[in-house]
Formats: C-alpha cells, sequence, structure tokens
C-alpha cells in the first residue's frame, strides 16, 4: 500500500514500538513527514525523542512498526542499512567529528568510501560544503581546535557531503554556548529554506516559530499533539504540553 | 594597622619564622632534636654495632635491624620535610645510600676480594662469546617473531571482542581468561612434554614460539580492548550514520584513534616477551640463558651468567624506557 | 550565501532506492548463505580422506575445509541484523567439526587418551609430591609478597621525598630490576653468588630473586598510585584544616589505594604465577614435581593435572584483578565527566 502513497511523502512511521529490555520507551508512534517539511520533535526529558530519530535511521532497531522512507519500508530484511543511511544524515548534540582527522577529512570521508567519488571530487564538495557553513578557513583544523560552534557546523556540513534527502538533528545546540547557537541555527535555517527535508529534536522556541513547519510533541513514548508552531505555542491542547511549555516559556 | 598586622601574619607562618621559634615547631623537626639524634646514630655506629661478617647470633640480627630503621627513619625526617635547603638533603641522601652500602659491604659475608675474579673473568670467556651472541640471536629471534604472532592474535580477538555476539565473547573470555592464568613456564612444559602423546609435537624453539604467542596474544587482546573502550561511542554511531558498514568503521574510524592507545603497552608486551623468552631454557631452547649455563657448566665460572644478566639489562632497559617514553607522550596527547 | 549549489537540489534518488532494496551485498544474502555452506558440506562429502595416515592431498583438503567454513563463520558471525542464536549454533557447529576433524585425522591414540591424558591412578600415585608442590608454591609466593610489598613501599616513599640524589639509585633499581628476566635473577643468585661466599639455599634464592623482582614493579605501583592524587586534593584538606597526618589518612591514602589495589594484585598474581620458574634452580614445587612425575610414570597426567591445578588457582585471581582494573576504569571515568 506504501508504494502508492504520493511522492510528496518522505516519511512514514506507523505504529513504531521500541523496548529497551523491560523499558518501553515508543509506544505506537505514527506521522508521517512530507517532503521539504521541516519538522520540530519536542517533548520532556526522557520522553524517547532522541530514541524516535535514531530508529528513524535505525541506529536502534524497533521492536515493531513500520518505517517508509519514500515508499521504501525501511525495516525490510532485503535493504542494505549502510546504502539507507546514505540518503539521511545526522548531526549529534555531541558532535563527534573524528579527532584522529582534519575538518575536510570528515567531510570527505563518507563519501569517498561509502559513494566512492573520487578525492578529488570528494575535496571540491567538501570545501563547497565547508564554505557554505562558513568555515572554508578551517578546513585544516583538527576538531579540538574549533569552538563547539564551529564543531557542529562541521558536523553538519559531513552530513550534507552524502547529499541526504532528509537531515535529522538531535539536540544539536544544546552542548553549546549561548553565543554559538546562533551560528548553528542559522546553517539550519539556510538548509531549511532551500527545501531540505529536516526532523529537528530541539527545544529553540525562536528557531522552530521561523523555520519549522509542523511540531510533533512527545511525552511517555507516544505522541501526544502535533500541530503547527503556533497552533502548539499559543494554544497547546494537551494538559502535558501546556505543563512542558509553561516549564520553558 | 590592619596592613601590619596581615603581613606579621604571613611572616609568623613561615618556615624561616617556624624554625627561629622552634617553640612552633613539631619536636621530631626540631633542630636540637635532630643533631642530637646524628650524634647517638654515629657514636652507636661507632660502638654498639656488631663485629663484620654475616650475623649469625640473634642479637647481633636485631642489633643490626634496629640500627637500619634508625637510619632510614632519621634520614625520612630531613627529606620529607620540604623547608629543607637542596644541598643538605643531597648530603643526607648521599650519607643513607652510603651507610646501606656499609652495612652490606660489612655484613653480608661476602668475599670481596674474590668478586672480581669469578664476576668478570673475561679471560675465561673469550673464544666462547659467540656462543652468547647466538644465545642472544635466538632470544632476539624468538622475540620478535612472537611478538609479531601475539600481536596479530591479539588484534584479532580484540575486533571480534566488538562484534559483541555474547556465544563468540565467551569463547574469546575462556581463551583470554585461561592463557593470561596460566604460568607460561607450565604453558611451555605442558606443550612440550604433554602434547606429543596426543600427536602434536613441536621442537624446542617451535614451543617457545607457540607459547608465547598463545600467552602474549591474550594480554594483547587486553590492550586492543582497552584501546576501543577509549573511543567514544558516538564516534561509532556518528560513523553509521554516514553509511559507513562495520569493517570501514572499524578500519577508519576506530582502529586509528585505538593504536595510539595501543602502541606504548605492545611495546611493553615486547619488553615481557623479551625476558620471558628465558623461560625457554625450561624446554632446552638455545637462547641466552641456556647458552649462559651451558657455558657456566663447561667452564666452571659463574662469568658467563653474570655476562648473560648484563647482555639482558642492555638489550631491555632501552626497550623499557622506550615504553615509558611511548606512555607518557599518549597520556599527553589525550 | 555563496553561489556553491546546494546539495539537496540533486534529483530524488527514489529510483534508486528501489533498486537498492534488493541489493544488499552479496555475501549477507542467503542465497549465498546457504549456497555456500551447502558447497561445503558437499567438499567435505566428496572430498575428505577416507584413509588416515594423510596424503599431502588429503591435508591440503582438511585445510581447505577448515579455511572456508572459519570463513563462512566470519561472515555469519560480522552481520549484525543475524539473531544471536544462529550464532550460537555456528560457534558450536564450528567447534564440533573441528573436533570431528582432529578426532579423525590426528594420529593420536585415541583408544590409550584417558589412560595417558587423566589416569586417576598415575594421579594418585603423583598426588603427594604434587601437593608437597603445591605447598612449596604457595610458600614462596607469599613470601615473595611479604618481600616485595615492604621492599616496594619503602622505595615509593623515599622516592616521593623527590631528592635528586635518591632518586638516581632508586630508578636505577627499578630500571634493573625490571629488565633482568626473573629466571636468570634466579640462576644468578642461586649459582653464581656462593663464588663470593654468599651461598642460599634453592629455595631462598627463589624467593629473593621474585621478590627483588617484584619490588620493583610495585615501587612503580605505589608511585603512580602517590602520583594520582591531585596537588589540589592536598591544598584543599590543608585549608579544611586537616594536618598532615589526617590529610594522608583520609585524603591521601583512600584516594591512592583505589588506583593502587588493582595493579597491585595483578602484581601479585604475576608473581604468584612465576613461581613455576623455581623449577630452573630445582626447587621441587608444583611444575617441578609434576615434570619429575611424569618423567618417572611415563605418562603426561600429572603435567595435566597441575595445569588443571594452576587453571583453578589463578583463573579466579585473574578476574578478580580485571574486574578490579573495570571497576576503577568505570569511576575514573566518572570521574572526568
Ligand atoms: N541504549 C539504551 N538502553 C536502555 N535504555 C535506553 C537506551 N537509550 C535510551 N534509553 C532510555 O529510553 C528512554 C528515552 O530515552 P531518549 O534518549 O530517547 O530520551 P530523550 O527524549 O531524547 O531525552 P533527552 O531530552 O534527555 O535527550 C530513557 O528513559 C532512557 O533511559
Ligand atoms: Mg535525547
Amino acid at each position: 500500500m506504501s508504494d502508492q502513497t504520493s511522492p510528496e511523502i518522505m516519511i512514514e512511521v506507523v505504529d513504531l514500538h521500541k523496548r529497551f529490555k523491560d523499558l518501553h520507551v515508543l509506544k505506537g508512534i505514527s506521522t508521517t513527514v512530507k517532503r521539504s517539511e521541516v519538522v520540530a520533535v519536542m517533548g520532556p526529558s526522557g520522553s524517547g525523542k532522541s530514541t524516535f530519530l535514531r530508529c528513524l535511521n535505525r541506529l536502534e532497531e524497533p521492536n515493531s512498526g513500520h518505517i517508509y522512507i519514500e515508499g521504501v519500508d525501511i525495516l525490510s530484511p532485503y535493504i542494505d542499512i549502510n546504502k539507507l543511511r546514505t540518503e539521511m544524515g545526522m548531526v549529534f548534540q555531541s558532535f563527534n567529528l573524528f579527532p584522529h582527522m582534519t575538518c575536510i577529512q570528515n567531510v570527505m570521508l563518507a563519501p569517498m568510501h561509502v559513494r566512492k567519488i573520487s578525492r578529488d571530487e570528494a575535496y571540491e564538495r567538501g570545501i563547497k560544503l565547508l564554505e557554505k557553513v562558513g568555515l572554508a578557513h578551517k578546513a585544516d583544523a583538527y576538531p579540538e581546535q574549533l569552538s563547539g560552534g564551529q564543531q557542529q557546523r562541521v558536523a553538519i556540513a559531513r552530513a550534507l557531503a552524502m547529499q541526504p534527502q532528509i537531515m535529522f538533528f538531535d539536540e544539536p545546540t544544546s552542548a553549546l554556548d549561548p553565543e554559538m547557537i546562533g551560528e548553528v541555527l542559522d546553517v539550519m535555517s539556510t538548509l531549511a529554506r532551500e527545501g531540505m527535508t529536516m526532523v529537528v529534536v530541539s527545544h529553540e522556541m525562536g528557531f522552530i516559530r521561523k523555520a519549522a513547519d509542523r511540531v510533533l510533541f512527545l511525552a511517555d513514548g507516544l505522541l501526544v499533539e502535533e500541530g503547527s508552531p503556533e497552533e502548539i505555542f499559543n494554544n497547546p491542547q494537551h494538559a502535558r504540553t501546556k505543563d512542558f511549555l509553561s516549564k520553558i516559556l | 594597622m590592619p596592613m601590619t598586622t596581615a603581613t606579621t601574619a604571613k611572616a609568623n607562618t613561615s618556615a624561616k619564622f617556624m624554625r627561629s621559634h622552634p617553640a612552633w615547631m613539631h619536636w621530631v623537626r626540631h633542630p636540637y632534636f635532630l643533631r642530637g639524634t646524628l650524634v647517638a646514630l654515629i657514636l652507636y655506629a661507632l660502638f654498639l654495632l656488631p663485629a663484620p661478617g654475616a650475623p649469625a647470633a640473634l642479637a647481633d640480627k636485631l642489633n643490626l635491624g634496629v640500627f637500619t630503621v634508625l637510619v632510614l627513619a632519621w634520614s625520612a625526617l630531613i627529606l620529607a620535610d620540604g623547608d629543607r635547603p637542596d644541598w643538605l638533603q643531597s648530603i643526607v641522601a648521599f650519607g643513607l645510600v652510603g651507610v646501606m652500602g656499609w652495612l652490606f659491604y660489612r655484613y653480608s659475608g661476602a668475599h670481596w676480594d674474590k668478586l672480581a675474579a669469578a664476576f668478570f673473568d673475561w679471560g675465561r670467556l673469550s673464544g666462547s662469546w659467540w656462543l652468547l651472541l647466538d644465545g642472544l640471536k635466538v632470544t632476539l629471534l624468538i622475540g620478535l617473531i612472537s611478538t609479531f604472532l601475539s600481536v596479530l592474535i591479539g588484534a584479532a580477538v580484540g575486533i571480534l571482542r566488538t562484534l559483541g555476539s555474547p556465544t563468540l565473547n565467551l569463547f574469546l573470555t575462556a581463551y583470554i581468561d585461561i592463557f593470561r592464568s596460566i604460568p607460561m613456564a607450565v604453558l611451555m612444559v605442558v606443550i612440550f612434554f604433554a602434547l606429543p602423546y596426543m600427536g602434536i609435537s613441536f621442537g624446542s624453539i617451535a614451543t617457545t614460539v607457540v607459547a608465547l604467542s598463545i600467552g602474549y596474544g591474550a594480554y594483547a587482546s587486553e590492550s586492543f580492548r582497552a584501546g576501543f573502550e577509549a573511543i567514544h561511542y558516538g564516534q561509532i554511531e556518528a560513523a553509521r550514520a554516514l553509511g559507513l558498514s562495520r569493517w570501514q568503521c572499524m578500519r577508519m574510524i576506530m582502529l586509528p584513534q585505538a593504536i595510539p592507545v595501543v602502541i606504548p603497552s605492545l611495546t611493553g608486551i615486547l619488553v615481557s616477551m623479551l625476558k620471558d623468552t628465558a623461560v625457554a631454557s625450561l624446554v632446552a631452547s638455545p637462547e641466552l640463558l641456556k647458552r649462559a649455563r651451558e657455558l657456566y657448566t663447561s667452564k666452571a665460572s659463574p662469568t658467563p651468567l653474570v655476562a648473560s644478566a648484563l647482555i639482558y639489562l642492555v638489550v631491555i632497559i632501552p626497550l623499557t624506557r622506550l615504553a615509558n617514553l611511548l606512555e607518557h607522550r599518549m597520556k599527553k596527547v589525550r | 550565501m555563496t553561489q556553491a549549489t546546494i546539495p539537496t537540489r540533486v534529483p530524488s534518488r527514489l529510483q534508486d532506492l528501489r533498486e537498492q532494496a534488493g541489493r544488499i551485498p552479496f555475501i549477507r544474502r542467503k542465497e549465498f548463505t546457504y549456497g555456500s555452506l551447502a558447497g561445503l558440506a558437499v567438499f567435505a562429502v566428496l572430498f575428505l580422506p577416507r584413509t588416515v595416515p594423510l596424503t599431502p592431498a588429503g591435508m591440503a583438503v582438511i585445510a581447505l575445509l577448515v579455511v572456508g567454513s572459519i570463513a563462512w563463520a566470519a561472515i555469519f558471525f560480522s552481520d549484525e541484523l543475524k539473531p544471536e542464536w544462529s550464532k550460537t549454533l555456528t560457534a558450536f557447529a564450528l567447534l564440533i567439526l573441528f573436533g570431528f576433524l582432529y578426532y579423525r585425522y590426528s594420529t593420536a591414540q585415541w583408544s590409550r587418551m584417558m589412560t595417558l591424558f587423566m589416569n586417576m591412578e598415575v594421579i594418585k600415585v603423583a598426588l603427594p609430591r604434587l601437593l608437597e608442590g603445591l605447598v612449596i608454591t604457595v610458600k614462596i609466593a607469599i613470601s615473595s609478597w611479604v618481600i616485595s610489598t615492604l621492599l616496594g613501599l619503602f622505595l615509593a616513599v623515599f622516592r616521593a621525598f623527590d631528592n635528586r640524589v635518591l632518586n638516581i639509585f632508586i630508578i636505577a633499581y627499578v630500571d634493573v630490576f625490571r629488565a633482568i628476566p626473573i629466571m636468570v635473577l634466579m640462576v644468578v643468585i642461586y649459582f653464581a653468588l656462593p663464588y663470593v661466599g654468599l651461598t642460599l639455599d634453592a629455595m631462598t634464592s627463589a624467593i629473593l630473586a621474585l621478590g627483588l623482582n617484584s619490588a620493583a614493579y610495585v615501587a612503580e605501583i605505589f608511585r603512580g598510585g602517590i602520583m594520582s592524587v591531585k596537588k589540589g586534593q592536598i591544598e584543599a584538606a590543608r585549608a579544611l584544616g586537616l594536618n598532615t597526618w589526617q590529610t594522608m589518612r583520609l585524603v591521601l591514602l583512600p584516594q591512592a589505594i583505589r588506583v593502587v589495589m588493582p595493579p597491585l594484585v595483578g602484581n601479585y598474581v604475576a608473581s604468584a604465577k612465576d613461581t613455576a620458574l623455581a623449577s630452573s634452580i630445582s626447587v621441587i614445587e608444583m611444575m617441578k614435581a609434576a615434570l619429575v612425575e611424569q618423567a618417572m610414570l611415563a605418562n603426561p597426567s600429572p603435567l595435566i593435572f597441575c595445569f588443571v591445578l594452576y587453571l583453578l588457582m589463578f583463573v579466579p585471581l585473574t578476574r578478580l584483578s580485571s574486574i578490579l582494573e573495570q571497576r576503577m576504569k568505570k569511576s575514573q571515568r566518572k570521574a572526568n565527566v
């Protein structure tokens, strides 16, 4: 059935469950993400936001449910997960740049070894991306020589280097000092404007208001509420949402 | 006025003040106490110590023991005191080493006059040096081959352990536990004397190489494990999220980060390995110690034994230093 | 904005993705897994030699089979999506296969295996001697522990005074005694020292050699423990008004001991294992006893028994030391975060 879904639908999640031993973290999540849509995921700590995101590229194996990316069931055993992941970039809270490689090497690594493009082409693409995030002059620096915000922007460039169709962000700014948050959010806003499909776990209200098309609110492993940022922020329906928003606003 | 009080208070707690006002000092650091006890110790040494030669009577042994402890305690009082000037501490250190040497010289019961003739009788070794050097060659050969093999085994086991399969880990842990627990001598002897009954027999050198490689493989795999554990799990996650396969992730992300951590301990393994080649004399490998013992018997002189000990020192001390240096450097880098 | 092309504007790779759906790597596909397994089985049935003294061709077949099955298992094991039970099954199947190959093709005399290796009568005859050896092993181990702890502690404390002159002597001691193989030390003490009038019996020589050697390591371990306590800790304690002794007892020692314990236990285990080296200077400790018995009775059972005894003694100790080490690492990691 999913093969017939409109090409406009990028991600379709159906009744997703995830357990860690006895802990039922995701209790049946269903939602869809359209092409070029920017979806923000919010929710209290431990509600399963990261787990949800990590299931979408199978860094965690869901226990049951379906995930379709462009109509392809990615939980099927016939999927080569490594190829699949090249379609989805991921940016982590803790940057996770490879410390033994320079920035440009970090960016070039996956295109060269997974996509098997030539070194020159990878270099060219890498430099362009570093320019895009404003860090071309740091191409030959090692991650430890960069500030947190710069590291995170390199991490974004690294994810973009695979030319993914979708980008996942897991609290990309929560490990950053306030003055560095802006530069990372700017890069993300640009991406959103350019039409990238994005799923972002974040509590940056300003960014969400400006860039997000839709907000998912998770609590206790359930999708409690979803809607446009205005609807959710100005007129939350569910008690959990109200409670949470009152705390962070 | 408060200014002055503050400065006086500061001056009053300084070491200089305390030394010039003995009433403020703990009595063991009091100069009169230290001088008095030093004089007492000198008198003790001059008049109360037993006659030279190995002490036979219990009283003499006790006497020496008490004197030694007193000397150590007294010098510790000076050396532990950070406020004493360097030159004084150095004199005390020299004095301490000198007194200890003197005690050993006087009371060990050794015939010092025979030392040179017995231990450093190089003349007697002339013409037989090549035997020792031959032994050294075998030692180095065994050491290098076994190091190479054990690093291979260790890397393989370490990498297999990152697969995280409980079954596989069960076997690998069993391997590691068994071979870390069994003394190298026992392993060699069992391989050499018992396995032939099972239809598996090695020559003596092969036995040594097999035992050392398997045994140290277990140690090497522990080093590799430590190296992999030092990698933040986010690194692996990021690599997998980029679409690198498991093997690519191992090759490009994990190994490059693990190897700097592993290298110093591998150097340590090489050092222990070279030392343990001496054990091979139990299974008649013609290595350095074995050769030295043969010469000891044929020449009826301990010089070859002393020579072999010196050769080991010359080969191994630089390697130990290198291992320490690498470890130091790695710690600094991290 | 720079005019760099934007990576998101590439044409949709929907087709690609669809095609990839059927394109998991060849070696991960069911067809390959089962096909190659069947291939190996057919190969084994067709070509395994039937007669026992192996011809070179037969050896080659067995080698191929071993390599092939290991490769197959490696591919199987490296697949993270295969369920764990199938891996367990594979592991045991592999073991059984190797066991079978060894059983079938080694020239060992299987009918005599039990009488050779676990001959209870032989062990019964040898047991009193082995136990005597065990007692001696334990005696040597404990005595050398005492010597090395005392001497090592002494060296570490005097090293901590950090006096240039003393350091030279202590470093020299540590370097020399860590570099000389224990067995060489034993041989020199036992065979060479009598020439200058210092005659020690074999067991004392063994204890002394082990103790002197391990003291060098113990000294380094204690020094590491003392140095691991940060200067700020001592300053903080002094600032709270604790005196030197209280600082030592309440702040320094508890932290140092946590660092020192794992390597210290490891070192004790190591020197206990090294007691076996005393056999080289004819101390009848357990291994020597086993060797003597196996020569006298012309049967390796005492050796095997001794091997098992060593395992029983040392596997728990080795475990203990690695558990301690692991625990320390964890607490350090926590402290760093
Ligand atoms: N690998 C794991 N093993 C066991 N439990 C886990 C694991 N990963 C996450 N959990 C648990 O799952 C729950 C959800 O975790 P998750 O990281 O998805 O929360 P989150 O919403 O991202 O929280 P935060 O805002 O703090 O990042 C938590 O209770 C967590 O303890
Ligand atoms: Mg999270």
